[in-house]
């Protein structure tokens, strides 16, 4: 009882550095005792809330070598400070990855997005976090930088429990990079059941898919809040790789499927047995939404 | 045109929307201290020795149980005290649930506040807890208190049973066995937070002179101030707490916050001002709504009349008893005065645990007992081959009958019912006639339309006294330009009441709205009214004001007629475009006198100021009526819940603020959709709440989660309550009175399968979907 959400009574240094080389010297010193502050929608409330003390809080907002997406090679990288707003409201991403923007999209409200970032959203680690779902289901990956040099990690790789990731001490999330889609056309939705809008998710799901001259390819399904990490439904990616169209049969055997491959937990927002019945059905409904877009010629 | 009924700026609207207008929150004093709570992190426990030191070391101070004065109270003091019962003291020596405030400590910053709660050492003593009501009656539970008060009597406590109320009309007995049919149910309604935006505040400075000014979040300056001289042995003289706007309520301050006599008691033992805002965690584990289990049994005959109808009622009232006697009280009564039950009983407990103390939210009790008897009514007409809305005409209590929703001591006579009205209008609306039984319907998404009417009280007066207080004051003076000062204790808490009182004035004494202002007031300036709840604002605020107005009124007839040499009783008042408020010759309408002219020259010739100070107790305290009817759509695979449509009408007598009741009922409605569907707060075997605390997972919908607004219809009924002000009754209450009951039975036409416990959330209705033994035939 002796935590809130008001104010934030810990006693830590607030450093503001100038550089990501200056972040990356107060990271090879500081460590662990140091925490990342880009957005501060999640470490401001765990910090008030006593779920977190840092000795050292690294102001890294208004570092602009973080923040903006741009296209090189056959990636877009986005800057890990990028707003969740501006990630969202990309033309690129809203064309190419169109999962993300949706995912995005369904994150609080305007004034928490314009906040949050999207570096925070993955390296807070959440099993709930709404855009890691969807770039684990465009198969993201992350460039992490410490003092020695950078190293890219794939999305499906990255996160390992609640909190926890593969990212170390003494390294900063700097870009995300998105592998550019090489078919005609892309499609792709996110879909999260929550208790009301803008909740944090009972379940999440994001499908992507795109069309080739062979037919619908590429299916990559995501969810999230149901295991401790974002899960890859790799059997259901099977399911639709191998099998066109999208039929009955299908739909009804990803649904079998789905149940298999996730290891939900009773919560105060849903319940283990609710989420296992339902995560099925909203899987199977966005792979059909995914799928009658190209149908009809939408995507 | 009268300014009653009109759609008008409200007075507030710029400082707010500015963010100029100051709430509690907002007060800031010289040399101010910043103050903290101590909460117990266990819900039954003696607190032996705290030791303060460590705080003391980092320069807070701090005030322990054992410094408060030793006064048993209770902080609502809305019924008369022969009626009140007392179980609380400032801080108490035994916390009897997670979160109940221990220890207050004040430091220079708010920081530094909280930092200091860390240093405190507690000696606990952890006594065994009871967490249901259930288990709480077992006469080998353990045991709240050993003795509470009600009024000077002690009550020695030999179980945990708070009170009880057993209440008989007829022959119940005789009624079941005349009955061609009975029909029984269990409905359960959980805990639930009001989630008001502004969590509480309180600043109090401490006086040269031994007193105190306070500014709060509050329902009532009066009670609070009362309280407080009680508590702290202040003369009341000495005694100021300043009106303030307020950040909604929903019934959460009726009562004096916990947090007010521990900001005092800081303050008077620091000799400076302290500060002391609830964090929304603290605030949530401060106060809930009652938790209920309603057993509805009722018989009835073939042709749909009733012979008699039974509830009983076991309330969770938490830890302290804030108004459990006068819960009981209105749920009999809200039971009693919906339908024509000829025999009728009702039997109710309130129960202490060991849970966050439970007082009113919008409806005290009125939207749970709705809850249970218009699914009630749903089941008798299916059973009876009737059509719900037929069922609700034939029987419902309107016109002539007796209504007595504040409970048996608070009877009145209906003369203004919108009932039938309503009832025709949205069956119209909606497309009643095109509704089709659940098993009619197929497929994935389910569509089903319910009903549901309800009601509330306009305050808690009436022909004599009862025992709750009611009644209102006001002092309005004209100033020397003609324009109107109003001095109301009435608080606002955001619907509009204040604008209202406006109206009321300015139509009595015939003067623009525009030149009629509300004056900064507080507990010294103005006379007494018990609170603004009970849906008693416009109605008996209201009321006392035009019963004052009509006293200015007849002053300014009379120094009218000093100026204009006549009798004032040939004289009248009116409002024209040419001559503005002025005074004219009824034999000869030429001659006038402007009401700046009037007020001017009383001035300059001393004959003084035209005011008036008067209370005023309503006559009656007539029920405002409401109806809703409800389209949603079920995803039966996931047991989401959508509403897509809905038709809010309201019986509200003469409408003073349209646009503002409009809001009302649907920001009524929206709340009503987020309790039927999502909101509840349960306490984990700990003592502490499965959301602890915290905002982000007691979800309350937002306005993506209601119907978009032109799926939103609103209904105004045509009726006029003559005992109230220019025929005005309440609203507030009533607008989510049948809001959950008509989600419930429009759940049912779509799936077929109803729900008793609320909320019904997509968990428990894709389980109940998955159970076909649970559906009725």
């Amino acid at each position: 009882m002796l935590a809130n959400s008001r104010v934030l009574a810990a006693d830590f240094d607030l450093i503001n550095p100038r550089s990501l080389e200056e972040v990356l010297s107060l990271l090879a010193a500081h460590g662990d005792r140091a925490a990342l502050l880009f957005g501060g929608t999640d470490l401001l409330v765990q910090m008030k809330m006593g779920r977190r003390s840092s000795e050292k809080v690294i102001n890294c907002r208004w570092l602009e070598e973080l923040k903006g997406i741009q296209e090189i090679g056959e990636n877009l990288e986005i800057g890990a400070g990028s707003s969740l707003n501006q990630v969202g409201e990309d033309e690129r991403v809203r064309r190419e990855f169109p999962a993300l923007e949706d995912a995005i999209l369904s994150i609080a409200g305007p004034a928490i997005r314009h906040m949050g970032t999207i570096g925070g959203n993955v390296v807070n680690a959440s099993p709930a976090a709404d855009a890691v779902v969807a770039l684990v289901a465009h198969r993201a990956r992350f460039r992490l930088q410490n003092q020695t040099g950078t190293r890219v990690v794939d999305s499906t790789e990255f996160f390992l429990g609640p909190g926890k990731t593969v990212r170390r001490p003494d390294e900063i999330l700097t870009h995300i990079l998105l592998a550019r889609p090489q078919g005609m056309s892309v499609s792709g939705h996110f879909r999260k059941v929550g208790r009301v809008a803008g909740d944090i998710a009972k379940l999440s799901v994001a499908v992507t898919a795109e069309k080739s001259l062979v037919g619908v390819v590429n299916w990559h399904v995501a969810m999230g809040s149901v295991a401790p990490t974002p899960v890859v439904l790799c059997e259901v990616e099977a399911l639709l790789n191998h099998n066109r169209p999208l039929d009955g049969d299908i739909t009804s055997a990803i649904r079998a499927t789905v149940a298999q491959s996730i290891t939900p937990i009773d919560d105060v927002r849903s319940t283990a047995w609710y989420r296992k019945r339902v995560s099925g059905v909203t899987v199977s409904d966005l792979c059909e939404q995914v799928w009658k877009e190209f149908e009809g010629g939408k995507a | 045109m009268p300014e009653v009924g009109r759609n008008l700026p409200r007075k507030d609207g710029v400082a707010k929307i500015s963010g100029k207008e100051p709430y509690s929150h907002d007060i800031h004093l010289p040399n101010m201290l910043y103050a903290a709570v101590y909460r117990s992190p266990l819900a039954h426990v003696r607190i032996r020795y705290v030791d303060t030191s460590g705080a003391q070391a980092l320069g807070a101070i701090c005030l322990t149980p054992q410094e408060v004065p030793d006064v048993i109270y209770n902080e609502r003091i809305v019924s008369i005290p022969t009626k009140t019962y007392k179980d609380r003291r400032v801080l108490p020596t035994v916390a009897r649930h997670v979160g109940e405030a221990i220890v207050g400590v004040a430091a220079e910053t708010e920081e530094l506040a909280i930092r200091a709660l860390s240093s405190l050492r507690i000696d606990f003593e952890p006594l065994p807890s009871v967490l249901n009501a259930e288990e709480a009656l077992k006469p080998e539970s353990p045991k709240l208190y050993d003795r509470i008060w009600l009024g000077e009597k002690p009550i020695e406590m030999t179980g945990n049973i708070a009170c009880e109320r057993h209440i008989t009309e007829g022959d119940p007995e005789a009624g079941f066995r005349e009955a061609d049919f009975v029909v029984e149910r269990r409905y359960t309604t959980p805990r639930k937070y009001h989630g008001q935006m502004e969590t509480k505040a309180a600043v109090c400075q401490p006086l040269p002179n031994g007193g105190i000014n306070v500014w709060a979040t509050v329902q009532s300056v009066h009670n609070v101030r009362q309280v407080l001289g009680q508590i702290y042995g202040i003369p009341l003289s000495k005694v100021n707490v300043k009106k303030l706007s307020i950040g909604g309520s929903f019934g959460s301050s009726i009562q004096m916050n916990s947090i007010i006599p521990i900001c005092v008691g800081l303050a008077l033992k620091s000799g400076r001002p302290v500060k002391l805002i609830s964090p929304r965690e603290d605030d949530m584990y401060d106060h809930s709504h009652y938790q209920t289990e309603m057993v509805l049994k009722v018989g009835v005959k073939q042709d749909g009349t009733f012979t008699a109808a039974k509830m009983n009622v076991i309330a969770d009232i938490g830890a302290h008893h804030i108004q459990a006697d006068a819960l009981l009280g209105v749920m009999a009564g809200w039971l009693a005065s919906l339908y024509k039950w000829k025999n009728f009983q009702f039997d109710g407990q309130a129960v202490y645990t060991n849970k966050v103390p439970g007082c009113a939210l919008q409806g005290f009790g009125n939207p749970l007992v709705n809850f249970a008897v218009e699914q009630h009514m749903d089941i008798i007409a299916e059973m009876l081959g009737r059509d719900p809305v037929d069922l609700r005409l034939q029987n419902y209590i309107g016109e002539g009958d007796v209504f007595w929703g504040q409970g048996p001591s608070i009877k009145s006579i209906i003369e203004s019912c919108g009932v039938e009205e309503i009832l025709r209008e949205g069956s119209t609306r909606i497309g009643w006639n095109q509704r089709r039984e659940p098993h009619e319907k197929s497929g994935r998404y389910r569509r089903g339309i319910g009903v549901a009417r309800g009601f509330h009280t306009s305050g808690t007066a009436g022909p004599k006294p009862g025992d709750v207080i009611d009644f209102s004051s006001a002092t309005i003076k004209v100033n020397e330009d003609g324009t109107v000062d109003i001095l109301t204790p009435v608080i606002d808490h955001g619907g509009g009441t204040g604008e209202a009182i406006v109206k009321i004035v300015a139509d009595t004494l015939h003067v623009p709205y525009t030149m009629v202002e509300l004056s900064d007031v507080d507990a010294r300036t103005t006379g007494y009214d018990v609170a603004t709840h009970a849906t008693r604002g416009v109605y008996c605020g209201g009321g006392a004001a035009a019963h004052v107005a009509e006293e200015v009124r007849t002053q300014i007839l009379a120094m009218a007629g000093r100026i204009l040499d006549e009798e004032p009783s040939g004289l009248a008042l009116d409002l024209t475009a040419e001559r503005g408020t002025h005074v004219y010759v009824q034999s000869d309408p030429n001659r006038f006198v402007s009401l700046k002219d009037i007020a001017k020259t009383a001035q300059i010739k001393s004959w003084g100021t035209m005011a008036a100070t008067g209370s005023y107790r309503q006559s009656s305290a007539p029920p405002c009526f409401m109806g809703h009817f409800v389209e949603v759509e079920v995803d039966t695979e996931t047991g989401e819940v959508r509403v897509v449509r809905a038709i809010l009408l309201s019986d509200a007598g003469t409408v003073v603020n349209p646009d503002l009741l409009a809001g009302q009922l649907i920001g009524a409605f929206a709340r009503g959709i987020g309790f039927a569907l999502q909101e509840h707060t349960q306490t984990l075997p700990s003592g502490t709440l499965n959301h602890g605390g915290w905002l982000t997972d007691y979800r309350m919908g937002t306005s993506c989660d209601v119907p978009p607004p032109d799926a939103m219809d609103v209904y105004f009924a045509h009726t006029y309550e003559s005992t109230g002000p220019f025929g005005a009754k309440g609203v507030a209450e009533a607008a989510l009175s049948s809001v959950w009951s008509a989600v419930a039975n429009a759940i049912y036409n779509a799936v077929g399968v109803r729900v008793y416990d609320l909320p019904i959330t997509p968990e428990v209705l894709l389980e109940a979907l998955s159970a076909p033994q649970l559906i009725e035939a």
